[in-house]
């Protein structure tokens, strides 16, 4: 792999809440390569949202704070550049497709006026060489008749369509950068492959890099080459996808895994959910981000917080955070995590927890 | 499970309309006592619609709906109240089907008191036991809905739902607004008390991989029918209509190695407008058999009617036979069960 496009390293972010500081993203690194397409996984809360939004410097002003870290693009810090400067590298360099189609696009202005918008704000092109451009987005896309399409609102588009402009909008300077948060999630399974498929063409076609944030396990496995997986803030394992799934390391990505439904599994095996809750960003315990629901535990775990290191089977770029994978003292090394679910007494401790309100007594 | 007896529920020729738009049409589906039914489709497939009709929240155009032997379309107020004491439901998101200004103590026992039953200290104990029943401590009961984590605040709502001891939960789309670790904890509890507590129930999900885990037997809904209706095994092991086949041909599979080597059925184009439904087969705009029969004219001049196939399974399809021909042909690269 050559130099990589875009660096964020040891990223801390927080946000000034009522309740004191949150740290949203807490020491994430990740790197994405040319034409690479790498996927942040997690549940609601993990930072995965934010951890984007940091990237193109859109996080609100008043209440969050980069406390450390980098992110480059081509060797280019962006924490450093000012806000003018950032507006260029916005839509030009790195383009962000939301979830929500809908909410994204201006119900007052049709789809043609918003990508001529979106192509005329970095290029100076002329009024009708727009036109062209808008109808050219729209067919690589996959809506038919273009030339129709460009006077229409977005109410007039299904969920699948908007989702279509919203891509269009993103490729329309030809960004080198696609950070993509959680695009198919509001979509039908069928609209969904569509789209997928759309992305990865997109990204052998024009060479484009996509970081793609998820909850869904089935996505990445069929899109992304490297998986991060975060939990409350911070990278707990990465690995190649085929790594990850064939030999996943530490307990929250074994949690993940067997807790997914899949038409894959025997079909009356029962799911084995993550006991327990998310941890409150505000009111972490000390030690391992996921000791509070991990069946594996251990007091060492309380202690500190493990460092991500290499895991034990050694594959290059593998990395877990988790002290049962010490290298001298670790007990999950061997651990079979398809048959060994963890200590049961302990998982009795997690679910008389799970039963209770978190939190300050009112 | 047996088909001896009566059926719990008897949907017969349901049509829901609003205005032009026919969200279900003429949709005849039965649930037995103590299974389990799957009911998936894609957003405006008229899942949602049918749950509703059922409990009469929506009031059908036209049809029948049977529980346990009493025709409820016709049926009156007084007694639609008293027989809603055995059929609840469970919503898609907890936090909006829960009052915020009520305490969970207040919000479980509501509906002992709407009913009449039991006094105070009675149904103090009612609260007390189902909290536990669905493994929360019974000492949150003093607590308000927005204290509670997105999985606490759906056991709620599912204490909520048994608290009245139903025979039939209608369940619309229970974890899709959840996380997978936490969907998994719901999936298994809805498991746990069904069987506990011996419910007949309607499953209503877009998540095809969630239905397979909880459904004996499965229904495909496609703008407003059943397209295909099936024991689970049978459904998800030899689809037998093109759309179900699409459908599951479509659910990513969280195994690299499967997806590099599964083959695809993309469907191109979208789901028709449901107020300009085509006539004969509303899924030939989209159909990939229809496409490489070459377009036979039956498909756009006749509906077709949901015909057994095998003793669990029917499927609504002119050229279904050809289809299973072809599923089975490509079932390595297809899903298995």
């Amino acid at each position: 792999m050559s130099a990589p496009l875009l660096e964020v390293r040891d990223l801390e972010v927080a946000f000034d809440t009522r309740r004191g500081r949150v740290k949203a993203v807490d020491g994430l690194s990740f790197s994405l390569g040319k034409g690479e397409i790498i996927a942040l996984v997690g549940e609601s809360g993990c930072g995965k949202s934010v951890a984007v939004r940091s990237v193109m410097k859109l996080l609100p002003e008043q209440t969050a704070r980069y406390e450390a870290g980098s992110i480059t693009l081509d060797g280019k810090d962006l924490l450093d550049l000012d806000d003018k400067a950032m507006q260029k590298i916005r839509g030009h360099d790195i383009a962000l497709i939301f979830q929500d189609p809908m909410s994204s696009l201006n119900p007052v202005l049709t789809i043609g006026e918003q990508i001529g918008e979106a192509i005329s704000r970095h290029q100076r092109v002329s009024r009708r060489e727009v036109v062209e451009r808008t109808i050219e987005l729209l067919r690589r896309v996959g809506i038919p008749a273009p030339e129709t399409r460009l006077k229409a609102y977005p109410h007039e588009f299904s969920g699948g369509m908007r989702q279509r402009v919203m891509i269009a909008m993103a490729l329309s300077c030809n960004p080198r950068v696609i950070l993509a948060d959680e695009i198919t999630t509001a979509l039908d399974v069928t609209i969904q492959a569509q789209i997928m498929d759309l992305l990865k063409s997109l990204v052998a076609d024009a060479g484009a890099a996509v970081v793609m944030i998820t909850h869904d396990m089935g996505i990445v496995a069929g899109a992304a080459e490297r998986v991060y997986v975060m939990y409350a803030g911070t990278v707990v394992e990465t690995a190649t996808t085929a790594d990850l799934f064939a030999r996943p390391a530490m307990p929250y990505t074994w949690g993940l895994l067997r807790s997914i439904p899949s038409l894959e599994r025997p079909v009356d095996e029962p799911l084995v959910p993550i006991e327990g809750l998310p941890p409150n960003l505000a009111r972490l315990e000390p030690g391992c981000r996921f000791r509070p629901r991990c069946a594996y535990r251990r007091a060492i775990c309380g202690a500190a917080e493990p460092p991500l290191a290499p895991a034990p089977d050694g594959a290059e770029g593998h990395l877990a955070r988790c002290w049962g994978l010490d290298p001298e003292n670790g007990w999950l090394r061997d651990t079979d995590w398809t048959s060994d679910l963890g200590d049961a007494e302990t998982m009795a401790e997690i679910s008389a927890a799970a039963a209770q309100v978190q939190g300050e007594k009112r | 499970m047996t088909d001896t007896s009566e059926p719990i529920l008897d949907i017969r020729n349901l049509t829901v309309r609003f205005g032009k738009v026919a969200a279900v049409n003429d949709m005849s589906l039965t649930l037995r006592r103590g299974e389990t039914l799957g009911l998936v489709g894609e957003s405006g497939s008229g899942k949602s619609t049918t749950s509703r009709a059922v409990l009469q929240i929506n009031r059908p155009t036209s049809g029948e709906v049977w529980f346990d032997g009493e025709e409820l379309v016709s049926a009156s107020r007084t007694r639609l109240k008293a027989l809603r004491q055995r059929m609840q439901m469970v919503f898609q998101d907890p936090r909006s089907s829960l009052d915020p200004r009520m305490t969970v103590e207040a919000l479980l026992a509501e509906p002992l008191v709407i009913f009449g039953i039991g006094n105070r200290t009675l149904r103090r104990a009612k609260v007390a036991e189902m909290l536990r029943l669905v493994g929360l401590d019974p000492a949150v009961g003093s607590r308000y809905p927005h204290e509670f984590s997105g999985g606490q605040a759906q056991r709620i709502a599912i204490a909520r739902a048994l608290i009245l001891e139903p025979e039939l939960i209608i369940a619309d789309e229970p974890v899709s607004a959840l996380d997978v670790s936490i969907q998994a904890q719901i999936i298994n509890l809805l498991v746990k008390l069904r069987t506990q507590l011996n419910l007949s129930m309607l499953f209503i999900a877009h998540d095809l991989a969630v239905v397979r885990h909880i459904s004996d037997r499965v229904a495909v809904m496609y703008m407003g029918r059943v397209v295909e209706l099936a024991d689970r095994d049978r459904l998800y092991g030899a689809p037998a209509h093109p759309y179900t086949r699409a459908l599951l041909s479509a659910v990513p599979v969280p195994d690299p190695a499967v997806e590099v080597h599964r083959k695809r059925e993309i469907l191109t184009g979208e789901l028709p407008s449901p107020g300009r439904l085509p006539y004969g087969c509303a899924f030939r705009s989209r159909c990939p058999l229809h496409a490489a029969l070459g377009r036979p004219e039956v498909c756009a001049n006749v509906l077709p009617p949901l015909v057994p196939l095998a003793p669990n399974q029917s499927a609504a399809c002119h050229f279904v036979s050809d289809a299973s021909a072809a599923a089975a042909r490509d079932q390595r690269g297809g899903v298995s069960a």
